[in-house]
């Protein structure tokens, strides 16, 4: 249990209570049909009042209005539809990666995961996990029991980082197998070949899924801080480089930033949301994106 | 003009070992590619592609990056070394100089304006040149004086011990010998191979000092022209200002060539007014044996003008007396002094040797002179200044005859080696020699062993004598020449009865003196057919006197005559004076002094008028020691301490040249004639500050360390700017 509460950071969960968050988690059209929600018309929530108009279910009158004023309203209510959510985690060795005193980009990207299935879950969503690398590794079918937490969560602890990681090819192996619609979210560094990426990004958006993209990168790789000769070895089969950091820094961040700005373009034209994350960022910055993100998907 | 070739020079080359720092960067930079840390990295394709994009530039700005800061070490250790450039064979300012600082010496120099010498100024000017020659420069000092003194000869690059050298010099107090300097001046030059070479000539320009005596002139010449050849830049600095005010005592004498015990003598002083106003209240003083005597009453000198001094001494001791004439200082007090050293002799030892001698009374050649010289009769209280000796001409070779002051040869027929071995030792003592002829004299051997082709010490030939004394016929008179000779001149003036005593003397007989051409001896007396009667000349440092005639009454009625006792003692006076002569010399001439032979191993000492002891040596010289002495560049008394065996102290005193005394000053135009074919350049030092600030600058445009530095310092701002812009200093 210990090892649980990790990822379930009070500080982070204390943020986000002040937040509205079944206000903003209304997913249009995505509560399967397959898949009544056991808490149907309980989690209605009164939105306003409109006046009665003949052939209004009269069920909905506010009879407490009435008595009051004497005047027919209805009470209207938003109606919270059950959200389907897919974590993705990229566990490839890439994100293995942690500049001191940072934490890893795996582990970032973990206590993200876990919140969200947390605040998720509490919402009575459903929500799945899945870790992959060149390939699939784990597949946690979506569910909103309480208990797919502690699955979930288990699942995170013992994902090991293994290779490289081939996203484009996992994305469409995904697309394929998610039947259902939901919110796919994407945790990794997205290191691979930009083109191919998008490609299995756009897969998603083509299987009418929201799709929202956590691009985390340790400040290391954004600042390239280094001064003294370096050798840099490369994770995932890359050759090693040894070289004069601050010769290269400028034209390093070039190629960072055309990747970065390739990214959040191709994100933009699939209306995918891109949040780009740092793993020296308070972890309330990516839920209260995720969340700002959702509500923006809403309205 | 643009030099042909260039040189590079450096003033500190040994600080070019510290090229090798230059390495450092080179060498930071290999270190750094061997240490490096190990990062693990994710974004390696990003990294991947800058590599690929910028290796080439990368390189590139490394090299450039070490290229600036090796050349930033490389300057910064060549500017330490003080680089110049220097020009071959063509004149150009801004190169290594060797620069010859030729100081004015002289008495003149002496010369006080408001407290300070012209030596201390040219001092302070010299020393203001050295200290603002560039590194490179070298110095030389030449002390121009009589004798001149090379001061540093090999060009110094130690300026700071040349500087001391010139604040320790001091002036002398004679004159200049302006030959020997200029040859002097051509060995320094001569000394060093740079070949820029400058020459400051730093004096008052006092005409006494740059005009060369006329014997000298071609002698001169051709010292200037080897200097010239030489091709320095010359600059003359006139440290002399028009006018100036000066008195000095300009002579101090004895009018008795040799002083005994109680013996009445005149010291005679002469005081000179060389300004161009009258000297008021002059008031010569004259101290003897550091005692101040009578002084002379206040005299006022007009310019130009001589006030003639005579106070009237009588020694009571033997030994050396040291007599000074003093005035009150002026502006140049070295010259308001004059020494005379006065050896005082118990009596005057002469020998006199016969050539025919008899025990009776009157019939010996030297009995007339014996009398003359020493009487019989003297007064009470009064012995007689002179003793004599007689000895026949047989005992002459066997005599030691350095206890006597004169030897007078009478009648002496033949002469061996061995005797003229013995007078020439005797006359370079200082002693005097005195010959008569007589009816013994053998001409051939005079000629052969005296005269010797007018190399012995005779001063004339001997020819055949003259008249026939045995027959006593035509007698031949005296001609006194005017009584214009020091042995007659008492009867200048003299009334005819006085002088009857002399000219009325008849001889019957004399020796025919042929005196050689070119002849520096004196006739002092002549006979009516013009042949010489009594000849006086230097020998060595004696005195040879001959009389043509014989000392008795054999060839002449002389010795019956009044003049007879007062000449004979004048002429045993005057031989004997070369004894003492020598005690008294100008300043910068060489004293020298002979001692008895067996003195040669006596330790000598000399003690300057500066109370410096000086050790000296006694060198044998045909057959005495003789004792050399140079270092006589100051006025006053010297004492010269001779120990064991001889046991011996004597002074001699320096004078210094009245012509130095002198004021009168050369202009520029004067200068350029009194010295023919030298190219030089006036200045006056008010101007020469101007002209050494101006040198200064120009000097400056041959060193590069300063053009260096600039350099530097511009490398060191596009080290910064480079460095910056290639990545090295970009905040993050």
């Amino acid at each position: 249990m210990e090892n649980y509460l990790k990822y379930l950071d009070p500080q982070t969960l204390a943020s986000l209570e002040g937040l509205d968050l079944q206000a903003r988690m209304v997913v249009e059209g995505y509560v399967a049909g397959m898949h009544p929600s056991p808490y149907q018309g309980f989690s209605v929530e009164f939105a306003e009042h409109r006046e009665y108009v003949p052939g209004d279910d009269i069920r909905h009158v506010d009879w407490k209005v009435w008595s009051k004023t004497d005047k027919l309203y209805l009470k209207q209510y938003e109606e919270e539809t059950n959200l389907l959510l897919y974590l993705l985690l990229d566990t490839s060795e890439s994100m293995t990666y942690g500049s001191s005193p940072n934490v890893t980009k795996l582990d970032y990207a973990r206590f993200v995961v876990a919140s969200l299935a947390y605040m998720t879950l509490q919402q009575q969503d459903s929500v799945g996990l899945i870790t992959f690398d060149d390939a699939v590794r784990r597949y946690l079918k979506p569910a909103g029991q309480a208990s797919q937490l502690k699955e979930l969560l288990h699942t995170l602890d013992v994902t090991p980082a293994r290779e490289k990681s081939d996203i484009g090819i996992v994305f469409h192996d995904l697309a394929e197998r998610f039947k259902k619609r939901g919110v796919v979210a994407v945790f990794s560094d997205l290191f691979d070949d930009p083109a191919r990426v998008l490609t299995g990004l756009k897969h998603f958006r083509h299987r009418r899924h929201e799709v929202i993209v956590f691009h985390i990168l340790d400040p290391a790789e954004l600042e390239f801080p280094f001064r003294s000769a370096t050798l840099f070895k490369g994770l995932e089969g890359m050759p090693e480089v040894l070289t004069e950091p601050h010769a290269l820094r400028r034209a390093y961040q070039d190629e960072l930033r055309s990747f970065l700005a390739e990214m959040k373009k191709g994100c933009r034209m699939m209306d995918i949301d891109y949040v780009p994350l740092r793993t020296d960022q308070p972890l309330d910055v990516p839920l209260s994106s995720y969340l700002a993100s959702r509500a923006a998907r809403v309205r | 003009m643009v030099p042909l070739i260039w040189a590079l020079g450096f003033a500190n080359a040994p600080l070019l070992y510290g090229l090798a720092a230059a390495s450092v960067p080179i060498l930071i930079h290999l270190l750094n590619r061997r240490k490096f840390r190990e990062v693990r990295w994710a974004a390696m394709r990003f990294l991947l592609a800058a590599v690929r994009k910028n290796q080439r530039r990368i390189r590139v700005e490394q090299w450039l990056l070490l290229a600036v800061r090796t050349l930033i070490i490389l300057l910064v250790v060549t500017a330490m070394a003080r680089p110049f450039l220097e020009s071959m064979g063509v004149v150009l300012a801004g190169r290594r100089v060797h620069r010859v600082l030729v100081l004015d010496a002289s008495m003149s120099m002496g010369y006080l304006t408001g407290g300070v010498s012209r030596f201390d100024e040219a001092k302070a000017l010299a020393g203001e040149m050295i200290n603002g020659s560039r590194p490179g420069d070298s110095v030389s000092v030449l002390l121009m004086g009589k004798p001149p003194r090379v001061v540093i000869r090999t060009p110094s690059h130690d300026l700071k011990s040349v500087a001391k050298e010139v604040a320790d010099l001091s002036i002398t107090h004679g004159g200049t010998d302006l030959t020997a300097t200029f040859e002097a001046l051509d060995r320094v030059l001569e000394s060093s191979t740079i070949v820029h070479k400058e020459v400051v000539f730093l004096t008052d320009l006092q005409a006494a000092s740059w005009k060369a005596p006329e014997a000298a002139v071609d002698g001169l010449k051709r010292a200037i022209a080897k200097v010239t050849a030489r091709q320095p830049n010359t600059i003359v600095i006139d440290l002399g200002e028009p006018g100036g005010e000066n008195r000095a005592v300009t002579e101090l004498r004895l009018d008795a060539p040799v002083v005994t015990v109680g013996s009445g003598v005149q010291l005679r002083g002469l005081i000179h007014n060389h300004g161009g106003k009258t000297a008021q209240g002059v008031r010569p003083r004259l101290i003897v044996d550091g005692r101040v005597g009578p002084a002379a009453p206040p005299a006022d000198i007009a310019p130009g003008d001589d006030l003639p001094v005579a106070f009237p001494q009588e020694f009571s001791t033997p030994g050396d007396h040291i007599v000074q004439l003093a005035l009150d200082d002026d502006a140049l007090p070295l010259d308001d002094r004059r020494w005379l050293v006065v050896p005082v002799r118990e009596s005057l030892n002469v020998l006199l040797v016969d050539g025919q001698y008899k025990p009776e009374a009157y019939q010996a050649e030297t009995d007339y002179l014996a009398q003359a010289l020493a009487p019989s009769e003297v007064s009470p209280g009064h012995p007689n200044a002179i003793k004599v000796e007689v000895v026949s001409e047989s005992q002459l070779s066997r005599r030691d005859l350095s206890p006597y002051d004169a030897v007078v040869l009478c009648n002496v027929g033949l002469f061996g080696q061995a005797d003229v071995a013995a007078l020439e030792g005797y006359l370079e003592q200082g002693g005097g020699v005195v010959i008569f002829g007589g009816d013994q004299v053998d001409a051939e051997n005079y000629n052969r062993w005296l005269y010797q082709d007018g190399k012995g010490l005779l001063p004339v030939e001997v020819g055949a004598s003259v008249g026939d004394a045995a027959k006593k016929e035509g007698a031949f008179r005296f001609n006194p020449l005017g009584y214009r000779h020091p042995l007659i001149a008492d009867y200048q003036g003299a009334g005819g009865p006085v002088t009857a005593g002399l000219t009325q003397a008849l001889t019957w007989q004399y020796l025919k003196l042929k005196l050689p051409p070119k002849s520096s001896a004196q006739v002092a007396l002549a006979f009516e057919t013009g042949d010489p009667a009594l000849i006086e000349a230097s020998r060595n440092r004696g005195t040879v006197i001959v009389v043509a005639t014989s000392a008795d009454t054999g060839w002449t009625t002389w010795p019956i005559h009044k003049s007879y006792v007062p000449i004979m003692q004048q002429v045993v006076l005057r031989a004997s004076a070369g004894r003492m002569h020598e005690r008294n010399i100008r300043v910068g001439q060489p004293y020298d002094q002979a001692f008895p032979e067996s003195a040669l191993t006596a330790p000598t000492t000399v003690v300057t008028p500066k109370g410096l002891s000086i050790a000296g040596r006694l060198r044998p010289s045909g057959g005495v020691s003789q004792f050399h002495f140079e270092q006589t560049d100051l006025a006053g008394r010297y004492q010269v301490r001779i120990g064991a065996p001889l046991g011996q102290e004597s002074s001699f005193a320096a004078n210094p040249d009245p012509a130095e005394s002198e004021l009168a000053r050369l202009d520029q135009t004067a200068l350029g004639v009194a010295m023919p074919g030298w190219n030089f350049l006036y200045v006056h030092p008010t101007n020469w500050k101007e002209l050494s600030g101006d040198a200064a600058s120009v000097g400056r445009r041959g060193e590069l360390h300063r053009p260096m530095l600039l350099a530097m310092l511009v490398l060191l701002l596009l080290e910064s700017f480079l460095a910056w812009k290639f990545g090295h200093n970009e905040p993050i």
